[in-house]
């Protein structure tokens, strides 16, 4: 099985864009909405502090899943337990956050560890299942999702629950167990988008300036060569998955720390923020930067959202079916790109 | 307990047993004829759930359970179209193109989900399926209930599962839609078109996993609501790789998910409370990643699984 990507960032990132107003045009049309006045309305919310506050909000936990899912795809192995990692993380953060007594700082990096240590620990049952059982990662990482949703709902409703309301909501963290504002856009951002933006930064530097990031792209279009001339492929593909749970953690403790002060089922809202970082990671191309620009666009977008469903009646899920065919597209042109140029080789 | 109160008990532990493992062995069979022909369609969720939400639908709007399995099947094969047009036709990766036909699937779903009754105060329903009892074979004790009385849709899937097997091993289509999965350049060279056969079996086998979904809605449950699949095209993908590739395996290991699903459900309605019913919702899951597990590793897939096939590919 190839990895897909290829075809040169610019070209890549103009196609994306050339594809992208295509289709939405042709979306807009289908529901009659006149595509300047949408634009229009997205470029005021852009505008809009308060909205462009919710948008980096949620797109701190999901550049952490979507590089995450970087480093995994890269290598070709199919990991998609984003949304387990993230709420393996928020239930981890928020167990230590509510039971145990530390100064602010020390409680912050408790819960930080303590949701990278259970992330960590829960990727890493796929990769040693694909490498030791040879069990296919697809499945097992969403089996793992279901779960850990199911855990979440007994979390919430029982452990961790808030005695004062009857609603499936945990207790909220203590002052002390929360994130210290970001002083960007709103009071309400917090220090995380930071700490995201930094990984992100850190993550190109591994798969681009390191021998690890080589491997991770050997490993990804060619496992038997990559064997075949002494790259260790277990411990290539066990890395990278640890390294997606530990960042999918740590996106979760940084949502319950920074965004929301309590767990709740939904936590990462429909469709999920595991799986719209699978889409922010491949239209980024799997690269960190161009998962930086394709997150803060989906937010963007997202954020927009609520508008463009009382002005024009578009719906939610909209936006997703946009990214979706977006992206299928690019891919298609893309293979279709480089079939020809095999052919012409 | 008295002899005739485990009797109850066991007659509806089989009877929900065989329901559910109906449901996940159509939409496993759906599956396992994609993959038999090579093509690794991990999209099956959002056929399923096509299926599903068309299936009812169509059968709510114009009032008949015919016509909602043949919408069912229209609007799963549209999306077998679609994903054998990208993976077959175009040759894009089938792992990526999978996971994002699950999330379309959903999101298109959604929209029209709440399109059409996202309003309507009252959840809409249908009747249930009138059963149809066997002579004689429907009073056998436990038995009877659970395999000889059942709707007639449930009836058509053991059909259609039948049928496939049938056309799998009996027939020339079969053969060749085996070896489509095994060794594409010897029915190329033999003048067969591979992707043509494969963009077929594709639409075939989607429509019969979309049907799984309209089992569930229109032949059991008798509506539809967001995450009613629950994963199911997931664990039907999970069936296909214990049942080792095979139509007898598939239908074994959804024997197997059809008890775990009952013990879940029959556990909580027992009211034993000392499991949480989150844990009890999981456990089929939990079966699905022991069992992939422990699955003996000889049985192979299909030797050219997910490999797109071209004509002058240099091998």
């Amino acid at each position: 099985m190839r990895r897909m990507p290829r075809l040169d960032w610019a070209a890549r990132a103009l196609l994306g864009c050339a594809v992208g107003v295509a289709i939405g045009a042709l979306l807009l049309g289908l529901m009659d909405a006149p595509p300047l006045d949408v634009l229009r309305s997205i470029v005021r919310s852009v505008q809009s502090p308060s909205l462009m506050s919710d948008a980096l909000l949620q797109a701190t936990p999901i550049l952490l899943l979507a590089l995450g899912t970087s480093l995994c795809f890269q290598a070709g192995f199919w990991n998609i337990g984003g949304e387990a990692y993230f709420y393996g993380g928020a239930i981890a953060a928020m167990t230590v956050g509510l039971n145990v007594e530390l100064p602010s700082i020390g409680l912050l990096v408790a819960m930080a560890m303590a949701a990278a240590l259970i992330g960590g620990a829960l990727s890493w049952i796929p990769a040693i299942l694909r490498v030791r059982r040879d069990v296919n990662e697809v499945v097992v990482t969403l089996m793992l999702n279901l779960a850990m949703i199911q855990v979440v709902a007994y979390a919430v409703r029982a452990p961790l629950s808030d005695p004062a309301s009857r609603l499936a909501f945990s207790e909220r963290l203590p002052t002390g167990a929360s994130l210290p504002s970001a002083h960007l856009l709103s009071p309400r951002v917090h220090v995380g988008a930071y700490l995201a933006v930094a990984i992100a930064l850190a993550c190109a530097y591994v798969m681009h300036r390191t021998a690890f990031g080589q491997s991770l792209r050997v490993v990804g279009e060619n496992p038997d060569a990559a064997a075949a001339t002494g790259t260790n492929v277990a411990r290539v593909i066990v890395a990278a998955s640890v390294a997606f749970g530990v960042f999918g953690g740590l996106a979760g403790m940084l949502h319950v720390a920074g965004a929301t002060q309590q767990l709740y089922v939904g936590l990462s809202p429909s469709p999920g923020f595991g799986y719209i970082a699978i889409m922010t990671a491949l239209l980024g191309a799997m690269k960190p930067l161009g998962v930086i620009l394709s997150t803060g666009f989906y937010a963007v977008l997202s954020a927009a959202s609520d508008t463009l469903q009382v002005e024009f009646g578009i719906p939610q899920g909209t936006i997703t079916m946009f990214f979706i065919i977006v992206l299928l597209s690019i891919l298609a042109v893309d293979t279709m790109m480089r079939s020809r140029e095999e052919v012409s080789r | 307990m008295n002899g005739s109160g485990l009797e109850a008990i066991l007659t509806g532990a089989l009877y929900f047993t065989v329901a559910s493992a109906l449901v996940l062995a159509l939409t496993a069979t759906g599956e396992l004829i994609q993959e038999r022909a090579g093509i690794l369609n991990l999209g099956l969720e959002g056929v399923f759930i096509a299926g599903a939400f068309g299936g009812f639908y169509t059968a709510y709007r114009f009032d008949s359970p015919m016509l909602g399995y043949a919408g069912a099947a229209a609007a799963a094969g549209a999306i077998g179209i679609m994903f054998a047009a990208l993976v077959v036709g175009m040759k894009l990766n089938q792992v990526v193109t999978g996971i994002l036909f699950v999330a379309l699937g959903i999101a298109v779903v959604g929209v029209l989900w709440d399109q059409a009754f996202g309003v309507t105060p009252e959840p809409p329903t249908l009747p249930k399926q009138p059963e149809l009892a066997i002579p004689l074979l429907s009073e056998i004790p436990i038995l009877g209930r659970a395999l000889f009385r059942r709707n007639v849709a449930e009836y058509a899937a053991l059909g259609i599962i039948a049928g496939a097997t049938w056309l799998l091993y009996r027939t020339r289509l079969g053969l060749l839609i085996r070896s489509l999965g095994e060794a594409p350049e010897a029915a190329h060279f033999s003048g067969w078109s591979v992707n043509g056969y494969r963009f077929l079996a594709v639409v075939i086998g989607s429509a019969i996993a979309g049907l799984g979904g309209a089992l569930l809605t229109i032949g059991q449950l008798g509506f539809y609501a967001p995450g009613v699949s629950a994963g199911r095209g997931w664990i039907a993908i999970a069936i296909v790789i214990l049942g080792g590739w095979r139509p007898w395996g598939t239908l074994l290991a959804a024997i197997l998910f059809g008890a775990a699903t009952m013990l879940q459900f029959e556990v909580q309605a027992a009211g034993f409370d000392a499991i949480p019913h989150e844990f009890l919702v999981a456990f089929p899951y939990l079966v699905v990643l022991v069992t992939l597990v422990l699955r003996r590793k000889s049985v192979q897939p299909p030797a050219q699984l997910a490999v797109p096939f071209s004509a002058s590919t240099p091998r």
